[in-house]
């Protein structure tokens, strides 16, 4: 296992102010992480926070202002077959079949594989997302949640050197969800490929990620901390809610989510959460001074 | 409750259809006795329909040959116009320097009419001496039927979502693939809109191309008898005009539902 096999060093977004006049709007303003190679890693912060930002830079549909980000020890720029992403909406073609979907992804991906080779190689991970019996569906014909299996499908069967996954599975209901992490961490836990996975769900980034890295509030924004997730794999859900180190790892990603919160919204009365019946103390992050 | 009769679709328009009867046939009674009765109307030109592919001359055939000869002219025009219209409207709908030298000049060639167009077209087509004016009809109707076709697909680029362009950058499709295996599969429900519209006013421009070129067809066959003062055969070519643009609606509506993608 090769470390830093993904570099992002100093990374930085901004836009030009949009008068003509001022200062440039600075979204993600020094990003520096650096990811080993079969790490989990999953990005959490509050929305508009920049994440998605950082993984669209990472998919190459957008550049950054400045930084360099380097894969496998490759400098990279613009998008690339060596990366693949599952997108919130699934963004399947809906003119096309789940397995005409996956099947665009391996004629590209595979251009030197034999025709029968390449519609194995769809097929293999159409049923490793349990899409077996739907392959010939158009995306209208499926559930949310299968269209998105669809997707992780689609991204897998690139076997890429690194998955990005955009918030996949925030469209879906709790239960869908909870199936899908299931699946996408079996499947993730055979090929043991790179992950970057962007979240707004604690639990979820708990869960799927070797470290959970907290991005401070935008504009501006960079790593608040990171946190390792010391759990063994192959995770299991059950155990995983009965351990007291969940909870507490829990609580210190809550704590350090709502402390942003109130920096930057402060409001009277702290907003009560149902889900965390949190005692201050168990509040320990290390904010590492980069709060505003 | 399963309907006996099929009232909405068949009844009722037939109620509709009787009422525009009765009209007619109380005007030509009444203030305007030079037109003939429905009656009357179907007794002069009832050779047109029972003989349907005679030919007694070439101004005088059935209305099924005169249709022929229509439709093959329209057919050309149209095929044309999609042929101009559709890269026309890609360009339109993906380069905003495309869009800006030639959206003005599109807006204003586009109310231009059938029978404006048609002597410029005489003009352009001298050089082929007696098919002159035929190339200049044909030029008539695909100048007049490509402005759908051309707006249609330029909406249907415009309108492309991002999610779809972006599997396409992130699969590293070249730029034909992406043309060929995402773009036109997007925009094809809007150049089908555009396609239905554009027949519609093709054959809408047949009548004046005709009218003017003489060669025959339901337009020069009309434009005889108007000459003739023979009331009856117009109002009987209005009538076939009119359900042949219906039937080709109708077809172009089930085409398009068809290539319905989304």
């Amino acid at each position: 296992m090769t470390s830093n096999y993904l570099s992002i060093n100093g990374l930085i977004k901004s836009y030009p102010p949009a008068t003509g006049k001022g200062d440039r709007l600075v979204i993600v303003d020094g990003f520096d992480l650096h990811v080993d190679e079969g790490e989990f890693i999953t990005l959490i912060g509050h929305s508009g926070c920049g994440k998605s930002t950082v993984l669209m830079i990472l998919a190459g549909l957008s550049t950054q202002t400045e930084g360099v980000i380097t894969l496998g020890g490759n400098t990279l720029t613009g998008p690339g077959l060596d990366r693949g992403i599952v997108f919130q909406s699934p963004c399947l073609l809906p003119w096309l079949t789940a397995f005409e979907n996956v099947m665009l992804s391996v004629d590209q991906g595979k251009p030197d594989w034999k025709k029968a080779e390449r519609r194995d190689h769809a097929m293999k991970y159409l049923s490793l997302v349990g899409l077996q019996d739907a392959v010939h569906k158009k995306p209208a014909e499926l559930s949310q949640g299968m269209r998105q299996r669809v997707g992780i499908a689609r991204a897998f069967a690139l076997q890429p050197k690194l998955l990005l996954l955009d918030e996949p599975f925030g469209m879906l209901d709790s239960l869908t969800r909870i199936e899908l992490q299931q699946v996408l961490l079996d499947i993730w836990t055979q090929e043991r490929m790179t992950a970057v996975m962007v979240t707004h769900d604690i639990d979820e980034a708990i869960f799927m990620a070797d470290r959970v890295v907290m991005m401070t509030n935008g504009p501006r924004a960079k790593i608040g901390d990171i946190v390792p997730v010391p759990f063994a794999r192959p995770r299991s859900r059950g155990e995983l809610l009965e351990s007291n180190e969940f909870y507490a790892l829990r609580e210190r990603l809550v704590g350090f989510l709502e402390e942003l919160h109130h920096d930057h919204a402060p409001k009277p009365e702290p907003e009560p959460t149902a889900a965390t019946p949190a005692s201050p103390k168990l509040v320990t992050a290390p904010l590492s001074g980069n709060l505003s | 409750m399963k309907k006996l009769f099929p009232f909405d679709w068949l009844v009722l328009p037939m109620v509709g259809i009787a009422c525009a009867m009765l009209v007619w046939y109380g005007l030509s009674k009444t203030i305007t006795p030079k037109v003939p009765t429905p009656l009357a109307t179907w007794e002069e030109c009832k050779v047109y329909v029972l003989e349907p592919f005679a030919k007694r001359s070439e101004l005088d055939q059935g209305v099924l040959n005169f249709t022929r000869y229509s439709l093959v002219r329209v057919a050309k025009g149209f095929f044309l116009a999609v042929l101009i219209g559709v890269p026309t409207g890609f360009l339109l709908g993906m380069s905003p320097w495309f869009f800006k030298c030639f959206d003005l000049l599109f807006q204003i060639l586009r109310p231009v009419s059938p029978l404006a167009w048609f002597p410029l077209g005489a003009a352009l087509f001298t050089t082929f001496k007696q098919d002159a004016l035929e190339y200049a009809a044909l030029f008539t109707i695909t100048v007049c039927a490509m402005w759908p076709t051309v707006l249609n697909t330029a909406v249907g680029v415009r309108a492309i979502p991002q999610d779809y362009l972006n599997v396409a950058k992130v699969l590293k499709l070249s730029a034909f693939q992406t043309l060929w295996k995402v773009m036109l599969p997007a925009v094809l429900p809007y150049m089908f809109t555009g396609f239905r519209l554009s027949l519609g006013i093709a054959w809408l421009v047949i009548v004046a191309a005709e009218m003017l070129t003489g060669n025959p067809g339901i337009g020069s066959f009309l434009n005889q008898e108007y000459l003739a003062g023979h009331y009856a055969p117009i109002i009987f070519c209005i009538i076939i005009i009119g359900v042949v643009g219906f039937i080709l609606d109708r077809i172009m509506n089930v085409v398009e539902r068809r290539f319905k993608t989304i």
